[in-house]
């Protein structure tokens, strides 16, 4: 096997174990970390469960990255000539098919959202979304309404929503197949996700919240012949009695989240004072030997 | 559960605040405590309550409940689908009537309040 390949190999392999024990974690935590969300701020709630979501890809992308990666290239000599063994060979399989579902789900759901036919206020576009709004939206809607319909919108293209649903349908599953804890915590995502897009709208004010809510009716009644498009966001997405409950009747505003920044951070830190230490890079070029005899 | 949903963590007080008809106190405790043994709702001690949470979205709560529903060998799933179709085009009808009944007496409100 040359030394590329070898490089591929470990690399995919390591990168599946890590993600493997990141994702049984946070499928054991999604429960507990969307009762924390539950008494947040629907914005920090977003923010919490994307975080929750991306940790196990982005854990084992920076472990492979930053201390893998390295540690093969600085100890392992160019000349030895040693094969992978079966078990390395699987488990960078592994990786590599979970990989290869995750693209192949983004690309798909590139192919789907291309027809915008049909949609009566969405938001469409990755990079540079745009607002949609049909005639019979313009027709059917008041002004104040219509004001309001594109603020929730564009609270959604501030926040990038498109491009974190793409992300979330590009990052890795826990096995082939299986989203785990995964699911629910994208679902729940979704949930707050327009319950924030739906905060920014109204600013608070008891006028706009009214005037979103019927917005909101109004457009419903429209009803959408829209294709499933997973990449565009509509106005009338999600539970439509729970987004007029919560503008008829805002709750007192939930606690912001001050922890994951700071777990974040440190955890930044830490990582950042591990992988300078050359004990560290051999003794992860000591598992890396192991794992491919 | 469509309050629970709605709101979140609710204690049984603020069920009973929102509730449409008037209930006792104690009818709506042992209610929510049944929903929490039949598994369809989470709870936490908070203070000396409990403060309740849905163990699962309505939309999870619907699709298991279908699943249920086809999973029944004795029905013809193309019946049931048939008159599933028409049932949620009719609910979906009156939910959009109720929501905007809401809006208009909350408009009122807003109205008298500025008076």
């Amino acid at each position: 096997m040359s030394y590329g390949s070898k490089l591929a190999c470990l690399s995919l392999a390591a990168f599946f174990i890590v993600h493997y024990a990141a994702a049984m974690a946070a499928t054991i935590a999604a429960p507990l970390a969307i009762r924390m969300a539950g008494r947040m701020r629907a914005s920090a709630a977003a923010r919490f469960l994307l975080t929750v979501r991306f940790a196990p890809a982005a854990i084992a992308l920076l472990l492979v990255a930053a201390l893998c990666v390295p540690s093969y290239l600085s100890f392992e000599p160019q000349a030895a000539a040693e094969q992978a063994s079966t078990l390395c060979l699987l488990l960078a399989l592994l990786c590599a098919s979970v990989w290869a579902i995750s693209l192949a789900r983004g690309a798909r759901a590139i192919w789907r959202s291309r027809d915008l036919r049909g949609f009566t206020v969405a938001l469409a576009g990755l990079l540079r979304p745009r607002v949609l709004v049909s005639p019979e939206v313009r027709r059917a809607l008041s002004p104040e309404e219509l004001a309001a319909a594109l603020r929730h919108e564009q609270a959604h293209a501030a926040s990038h929503d498109n491009l974190k649903r793409l992300l979330m349908l590009l990052a890795p599953d826990l096995f082939p197949f299986f989203r785990g804890g995964f699911a629910n915590l994208e679902r729940t995502w979704k949930k707050f996700a327009e319950w924030s897009a739906d905060d920014r709208a109204v600013n608070g004010d008891a006028e706009r919240s009214l005037a979103l809510a019927s917005a909101l009716v109004r457009v419903a009644r429209l009803g959408s012949a829209a294709p499933a498009a997973p990449l565009v966001t509509c106005l009338t997405d999600g539970d439509l009695a729970a987004r007029i409950d919560r503008l008829l009747h805002p709750a007192p505003d939930g606690r912001p989240d001050r922890w994951t920044p700071v777990v974040c951070a440190l955890g930044g830190i830490a990582f950042a004072a591990a992988i300078l230490q050359p004990a560290v890079w051999a003794g992860v070029y000591e598992i890396l030997e192991r794992l491919i005899r | 559960m469509e309050l629970v949903w709605a709101r979140g963590e609710s204690s049984v007080r603020e069920v009973v605040d929102r509730l449409q008809r008037p209930l006792a106190y104690t009818t709506v405790m042992t209610t929510l405590d049944r929903l929490y043994k039949k598994g369809l709702l989470d709870r936490r001690k908070a203070d000396r309550a409990f403060v309740y949470s849905p163990r699962m979205t309505r939309v999870e709560w619907e699709q298991k409940l279908v699943a249920g529903l086809l999973a029944d060998r004795g029905r013809s799933s193309e019946l049931l689908i048939s008159c599933l179709v028409d049932a949620v085009g009719e609910r979906d009808a009156s939910l959009l009537d109720d929501l905007e009944r809401k809006i208009r007496q909350k408009r009122r409100e807003l109205e008298r309040q500025k008076k």
